[in-house]
């Protein structure tokens, strides 16, 4: 296998600042990469340099080289120094010899074009200079009949349909098909593929997971894929990198660095996001502790559930487990005799039926209805659009259901105006999913976290923030400072501090862990279950990410298109799933090679 | 918001403040700078004309009418003799007094109408932003005109009027702002934690759109100057014989053919003001307003 890619030294800087410190690595024709790391690791402008796109600002040195193609005497000497190449031979090879594809498929498609028209102009723009080189197959093809035949290989239903349609009208993983679509038009000899499907719900990438891998194969392209993944990676790529820090840790086939890591952060990263347990005690392995438990033998999360479980005194291990019937008839799920909250049929539609059937009306509940008891870890579990943030809402009373009701500790709370809320607003407390939008950066972290104290005097308050801080592990300096000091997880803290300020007796964590890293996740998922034995808390875990929603969670719910499709105890509706949405979804997730599995 | 920071070390999160990368020049600095230099230099002629000016500002004097400028009347005389520089010393005092009444008034208003129509119920909410739109469509200039046929012509009527007319501009900027504000997670942990909407307003909202309100407020003043004058040129503003750069053009204007230096000295002052006022708008807008944020 010939060369395709060499970096050698590469550094790039902000300024004075490094951010990635020399790092060599080299791609092989047709060969498979994953660049792996955590924010702030300095993989995406890695990436961004090979295409030329480092911001203002930022600089590369070093030494980074597209070779040629060896196998045929013509392209042989077209090697490109790509730090020093100007913006013309940039364009030549952009889209050509090399394409990428973006993370956010919303917004790297131009909302004012046709789809077809998009796909057809990345085939033109460099039609023009290689002429010569058309497919051999189809000397005569259009541009039209190649991107339609483009649309039909990453499998979009009715290409013809597809072409002329918008962005906006098509789902996030259809225009990721596009994007790819695009990226493959004129046989990369290398695709770039920053996260491409952090931004989509399991089942959908699985399938762009599947169509990359299919489509870089049969191209005959190398692939750089860039994540923070580790099961993704599993799915596509043959080599990985580690990058932490702007630095390479390490490198290897993918076998051989996820069964046998050498360096210490590989290990952590790896006990991490496969949500590893200490078996001893029970507790998610994190940075600090993986290698301390690299003696005793690793065991997968679910090992420690079904142990725990059924050892804890009380604990409803015998809820029934329950699917949805044939005929659509949904049962009482979870139903417990004295429920700390209880939902019945609860419906929630938007939008107006309208004069003469104009205007739409959107179902986002469609009768739901279940019960948490006292001291339960209840888990949601569904995909974006299935209502489950419709459902927090109604749960605590920040939005009105159109039919149905939630009664928490046997009082209502839909329908009730806000004053008689009171009571409610200090037993149950929300965790969100952006530690940086869910805490105000004009705050300081004491007058935060004490923001549900609303009757408590400054000592009182500033006595108790700094109780909180110490529990959630953060020091107690943090108390003056503001939100922008402090990355995503301590964030996450600070958020978890406010929640449990005034004691409450539920909490509602809606992703709460889903914008962070996976070594940080696990930190944060370990606190959360101390405090949640610690303040006796019964709560509401609501995710996409099903191996989270395994280890945290006794009791799931999984949802879909409004309504709860399946609930019963974690292991049992994820290893004998009754409904085949479940099914759907628990295969869908990326599997890590792994030395457990 | 993605701002890079430090990945959290393998020893645990260290409470070490996210790492950013070196700080560029920060956004309108050099516009900031300017529009804040005519500003000052405004700001204090208008200073230094209350201690003391060239000449007495309201002197008229029959012999010396329309005389080039000179040692004694550094800028000439107008067509009554009056001293021209002391004039535009004198005459810098209303402009600003009346722009400071009018932002004061139109804020007053206009901030909390525009939160208040944010928070309240999507309906209800609706309706008086379709009332701000109604008082938009009226010309400020044609108010300050009936208000000053019906309560008499003085600067007070003028701000009031100018006032209103500014404070429908800035509750629409403000309604949006606020909106933004209650759409972040942070405003929805408040209202979970039993929170309510004057709270909310105060703590959450306020603070976070304290740019807009700054830029909103520096535009307010540039506008509020240059109605000023026209009200004056009209004969609807400050009434005589405090001096005033708006009646000085229009006095200015009836000479024209004879001294045209007599028009060109207040409006050369109104124009240095309300451009002061515009470059200090813009960039303190470059700085604060995130929608007008350059992607570098």
């Amino acid at each position: 296998m010939s060369r395709l890619l060499t970096a050698e030294n590469l550094d790039i800087s902000a300024g004075s600042g490094r951010i990635v410190h020399g790092i060599d690595f080299a791609i092989d024709r047709g060969e498979r990469v994953g660049l792996i790391g955590e924010s702030g690791s300095g993989k995406s402008l890695t990436c961004l340099s090979l295409m030329g796109l480092l911001g203002d600002g930022l600089s590369a040195t070093g030494s980074l080289t597209l070779h040629g193609d060896t196998s045929s005497p013509e392209t042989a000497s077209d090697d490109l120094d790509l730090l020093n190449a100007d913006e013309n031979a940039f364009s030549s090879v952009r889209g050509n010899r090399m394409s990428m594809v973006f993370q956010e498929p919303m917004t790297a498609l131009n909302p004012l074009m046709r789809v077809g028209d998009q796909v057809a102009e990345v085939i033109k723009l460099h039609r023009r200079a290689q002429s010569a080189s058309l497919p051999a197959d189809q000397p005569n093809a259009t541009v039209e009949d190649r991107v339609l035949d483009l649309l039909d290989s990453v499998r979009i239903p009715e290409p013809a349909r597809a072409a002329r349609v918008y962005p906006h009208q098509m789902s996030g993983g259809q225009r990721q098909r596009v994007m790819l679509a695009m990226a493959m038009a004129n046989g990369p000899e290398l695709l770039l593929a920053d996260e491409p499907t952090t931004a989509l719900d399991v089942t959908v990438q699985k399938q762009v997971l599947t169509l990359m891998a299919e489509q870089v194969e049969r191209a005959g392209s190398s692939l750089l894929f860039i994540t923070h993944d580790l099961g993704v990676v599993s799915e596509v790529c043959d080599r990985v990198i580690i990058m932490r820090h702007g630095r390479i840790i390490e490198t290897g086939p993918i076998d051989q660095v996820f069964t046998r890591p050498e360096h210490p952060y590989t290990r952590a990263l790896l006990a991490a996001s496969a949500l590893r347990t200490d078996h001893s005690s029970g507790r998610l392995l994190t940075p600090d502790t993986v290698d301390a438990a690299a003696q005793n033998q690793h065991r997968p999360a679910e090992d420690r559930l079904s142990i725990s479980s059924s050892a804890e005194a009380g604990s409803p291990a015998a809820a029934a487990h329950l699917a949805i019937a044939e005929d659509g008839s949904a049962p009482v799920f979870n139903q417990a005799e004295s429920p700390v909250l209880e939902v019945r049929d609860l419906t929630r539609s938007y939008g107006k039926a309208g004069f003469l059937g104009r205007g739409r009306v959107v179902e986002a509940l469609r009768g739901v209805s279940f019960d948490v008891a006292a001291g339960q870890r209840f888990g949601i579990v569904g995909e974006s659009g299935c209502g489950k943030s419709t459902l927090l809402r109604l749960l605590t009373a920040l939005d009105e259901p159109s039919s149905g009701s939630v009664r928490v500790n046997d009082q209502a709370i839909s329908g009730q105006r806000e004053r008689r809320l009171r009571w409610l607003r200090q037993s149950m407390q929300i965790v969100f999913q952006d530690p940086m939008g869910s805490l105000d950066p004009r705050m300081t972290v004491v007058d935060i976290i004490t923001e549900p104290l609303w009757n408590a005097g400054r000592a009182e308050r500033l006595r108790r923030a700094k109780e909180l801080l110490e529990q959630v592990g953060l020091p107690q300096g943090a108390a003056e400072k503001y939100p922008h000091e402090f990355s995503g997880g301590q964030r996450q803290r600070i958020a978890i501090a406010r929640a449990l300020v005034t004691r409450p007796k539920i909490l509602i964590a809606d992703e709460a862990v889903s914008a962070l890293d996976v070594s940080v996740r696990a930190q944060v998922l370990n606190l959360l279950d101390d405090l949640v034995d610690e303040y006796d808390l019964t709560m509401v875990f609501v995710s996409h990410d099903l191996k989270v929603v395994r280890h945290s969670c006794d009791i799931v719910a999984v949802m879909n298109a409004g309504r709860i499709v399946e609930c019963g105890p974690a292991d049992a509706v994820f290893d004998t799933p009754k409904h085949p949405y479940t099914a759907e979804l628990a295969a869908a997730i990326p599997r890590m090679k792994d030395n457990v599995a | 918001m993605s701002t890079p920071e430090t990945a959290s070390s393998t020893t645990g999160e260290t409470p070490q403040p996210a790492q950013r990368p070196p700080r560029r020049r920060r956004a309108g600095t050099g516009l900031i700078i300017a529009g804040g230099t005519l500003v000052g230099l405004v700001v204090l002629m208008a200073l230094v004309s209350l201690v003391w000016t060239p000449q007495d500002p309201t002197a008229t004097g029959a012999t010396n009418r329309l005389e080039g400028p000179s040692a004694e009347h550094w800028l000439g005389t107008d067509g009554l003799g009056r001293d021209i520089a002391s004039m535009v010393l004198a005459g810098s005092r209303v402009p600003l007094l009346v722009g400071l009444g009018t932002v004061c008034v139109g804020f007053l208003i206009g901030v909390p109408y525009g939160i208040a129509a944010a928070l309240t119920e999507r309906g209800a909410g609706l309706w008086m932003m379709r009332g701000n739109d109604i008082a938009q469509a009226f010309p400020a200039l044609l108010l300050a005109i009936i208000l000053a046929a019906v309560f008499g012509v003085s600067t007070g009527t003028a701000v009031i009027a100018l006032g209103l007319g500014l404070a429908p501009g800035v509750a629409r900027v403000v309604r949006s702002g606020t909106l933004q504000v209650l759409s972040r997670d942070y405003a929805l942990a408040a209202r979970a934690a039993g929170r309510g909407s004057i709270y909310l307003a105060l703590r959450h909202v306020l603070p976070n759109i304290r740019g807009i309100i700054i830029v909103q407020a520096t535009v307010g003043f540039a506008i509020a100057v240059l109605a000023e004058a026209a009200l004056s040129f009209l004969g609807l503003g400050t009434p005589p014989p405090t001096p005033s750069w708006g009646r000085m053009l229009q006095d200015a204007q009836s000479v024209l053919n004879i001294a045209p230096l007599t028009v060109l000295w207040p409006g050369m002052a109104v124009a240095i003001t309300v451009l002061g006022f515009n470059l200090l708008g813009d960039g303190l807008r470059d700085r604060f307003d995130p929608r007008m944020e350059r992607t570098r």
